[in-house]
């Protein structure tokens, strides 16, 4: 697919997203009660005036886009001039996201953030495994003692360990 | 001056003493770590100041970020890796000399440069922004419409890329920002049901997020073999590693004039501290005595980027504390520690509670004097530092930040929320939208939703709008102003589009 297409198509996906969200998200998310007709006093107001203003910078962007001399298409290439590895930048995410809806609440923050470390280490190329291990845990231990100690904040403990009921 | 005199005994006490210290070193060592940019630095650190007396937390977070302006030079001179877009200009001289093995030489360099611009620039904002605010207290809601509308126009128009790109982030951040209660009726907005983002969605998490974790998810995407850097080598000559006194005095015109270009450009919200680095690098160059040596190692083409760039961080608090508007993204930073500790800056803070403003001011001076005798410590076990691997640092980069969101409110749900914030930024970087954009977007929406919808209740009860207009001859100079502005812009992107290639990255560069 040529950068011109490529470029037009996320546009073009960009203003179905905008136009689910004026159309659908909007008046689904923001009911309008009693009095807020007036000039200035419906809380849709800058919602709907924000939505509308990028649905014009998307449609603004498009036509350029069509109306463009096309270019050659090209790599994704990483500024240094190396071809970038965007899956492992997703797989990260991923893991950083199950971390953050399961992985904490399960494991509590300390024994999840060590797995989490440590596996991600592992993904980003150490093989030194004292390294995988030990580090994340002085990181962990590092975070233990200014949290717990210096601002006397609790982080989420293992709700798996506390149901065990000893 | 009674309120001179209290700010500052509120900055010169023990404890922001110490806190101006512990933030000076950390904003050091964390700015120097290969791959953690300054922004990314300070945001991850922001929701620790909360945790702090104001009067600790505050002086702390500015000096911290004076200290990690300095720290992101370290990895540029010494590993060719800019921590911040603006120390791109000091990688053009800084590098070949530590290459020569006169690392020490041009770091101490790059310290002296950014203090002195640092210095210079909130010596021009304790003078200005007094004045400017004076005059903002006049302001009502419809001259803040025009205002906040000139700042993202100014922001839009600099963003080097397609303007539309920058339209779009920009209306993102109001529409994140309008999320939760709605501030005149009280209704929910787009919470549909969740409890959680009935305050609105949290300034922290979206810190994080859009600035360090969308950063760590974009280098991530580096061979793994990039991902272990190795730091260069130091002479051990004593004349490599220091500054001498003629050089410093040699030094100081260009220090100067750099300092002057990196405050008028830093006081000017969007331009930033990268445009203002280049152009004080070319301005150097061009009344150099020796214009040959730049590009191999010139001091003064270390100096000039530095003293700008960092002259662009004093400046850019001039709107904060003026008008309450950010021009930036460090002064956004700056304004979410403010908001935190429940200090709201703007024209009505000069008048109704002036000590923390000259609390500020008073920390800011002592913060540069820190800097630089911490900075002069630090320099020798910098070369340490920078040879972290990014394979260990970055995990540990996201571990801690989830900490540090959670911190905040005691919520996963924030911690979820920086993660999604850091993805979205991450695509957006890829597709070449500006985070930055999106952030200041975000952080003035309340301002302009407010001012708006006031304006609008005004017109309606006055005699139409010719007449509301007419009432009010600020508004009409703004708004001319205004109007001069857009001209300017639409000629401006006419002429870019006949020039400059339309894929280019933003001036606020991706994240």
């Amino acid at each position: 697919m040529s950068v011109r297409s490529r470029e037009a198509a996320i546009i073009a996906g960009l203003l179905l997203v905008t136009a689910v969200f004026g159309l659908v998200l909007i008046p689904m998310g923001i009911r309008e009660g009693y009095g807020s007709s007036g000039a200035g006093l419906s809380p849709r107001f800058m919602p709907e005036i924000a939505t509308m203003g990028i649905a014009v910078a998307l449609l603004f962007g498009l036509v350029k886009q069509l109306l463009s001399v096309e270019t050659a298409a090209g790599a994704e290439a990483h500024p240094d001039g190396v071809v970038g590895h965007p899956m492992r930048a997703v797989i990260v995410i991923a893991i950083c996201l199950f971390f953050s809806l399961v992985g904490f609440r399960m494991a509590g923050f300390y024994l999840g953030g060590v797995v989490m470390a440590a596996s991600l280490t592992a993904l980003l190329g150490e093989r030194e495994i004292l390294k995988v291990v030990v580090f994340p845990v002085l990181v962990l231990i590092v975070i233990y003692i200014v949290f717990e100690f210096g601002f006397q904040i609790r982080l989420p403990k293992s709700g798996l360990i506390a149901s065990i009921p000893v | 001056m009674e309120a001179i005199l209290e700010g500052i005994s509120l900055s010169l006490s023990v404890n922001a003493l110490l806190g101006i210290i512990v933030g000076v070193v950390l904003g050091q060592v964390l700015g120097s770590i290969p791959g953690l940019t300054a922004a990314m630095a300070v945001a991850l650190l922001v929701p620790f100041s909360f945790y702090f007396d104001p009067w600790v937390g505050i002086p702390m977070m500015l000096a911290m970020f004076k200290g990690s302006l300095f720290g992101s030079s370290i990895p540029a001179i010494l590993l060719r890796t800019p921590g911040t877009p603006a120390a791109a200009a000091t990688v053009i001289d800084g590098y070949p000399l530590a290459k020569e093995g006169k690392g020490g030489k041009a770091l101490r360099t790059v310290l002296f440069a950014s203090v002195f611009g640092d210095a210079f620039s909130d010596i021009c904002l304790i003078l200005g922004s007094g004045a400017l605010a004076a005059i903002a207290i006049r302001f009502g809601p419809s001259e803040y419409v025009i205002l906040v509308l000139f700042a993202l126009i100014s922001l839009v128009s600099l963003n080097r890329g397609s303007s539309w790109r920058g339209i779009v982030a920009i209306l993102a951040g109001v529409l994140i920002g309008c999320i939760g209660l709605d501030p005149i009726s009280g209704t929910a907005r787009l919470t549909f049901g969740n409890a959680e983002l009935f305050d609105g969605v949290g300034l922290i998490p979206m810190l994080i997020g859009f600035l360090a974790i969308s950063e760590v998810f974009t280098q991530l995407e580096q061979p793994l073999k990039t991902l272990s850097q190795r730091a260069i080598e130091f002479s051990k000559r004593p004349e490599d590693n220091k500054l001498s006194r003629e050089e410093r005095r040699e030094l100081l015109p260009t220090l100067l004039r750099s300092s002057m270009i990196g405050t008028v450009t830093g006081a000017l919200p969007g331009l930033g501290s990268t445009v203002a680095a280049f152009i004080a690098y070319n301005e150097a160059r061009r009344t150099a005595k020796r214009p040959e040596e730049f590009g191999k190692g010139s001091l003064h083409g270390i100096a000039a980027p530095e003293a700008a760039n960092n002259a662009v961080s004093g400046a850019n608090l001039i709107p904060l504390l003026a008008f309450g508007i950010p021009g930036d993204v460090a002064a956004a930073l700056i304004l979410g520690a403010l908001l935190i500790q429940g200090i709201t800056p703007g024209p009505l803070a000069f008048r109704d509670n002036p000590e923390p403003i000259y609390a500020i001011f008073s920390a800011m001076l002592l913060a540069n004097l820190v800097n630089y005798l911490v900075g002069i410590a630090y320099i020798p076990l910098a070369k340490r530092l920078v040879s972290v691997s990014k394979r260990l640092l970055f995990p540990a980069v996201l571990v801690f930040a989830s900490a540090g969101a959670y911190a905040m409110r005691g919520s996963l749900f924030d911690v979820q929320m920086m993660f999604v914030f850091g993805l979205i930024g991450w695509l957006m970087s890829k597709f070449k939208f500006p985070t930055v954009l999106l952030l200041i977007g975000f952080i003035l929406a309340p301002i302009l939703e407010r001012s708006a919808r006031q304006t609008l209740i005004l017109i309606d009860s006055s005699d139409g709008l010719l007449a509301f207009v007419q009432s009010r001859p600020v508004l009409m100079i703004l708004l001319g102003v205004l109007a001069v502005l857009a001209v300017l812009v639409i000629r401006q992107q006419i002429s870019m589009r006949r020039f400059t290639d339309q894929d280019d990255d933003g001036v606020m560069g991706p994240g």
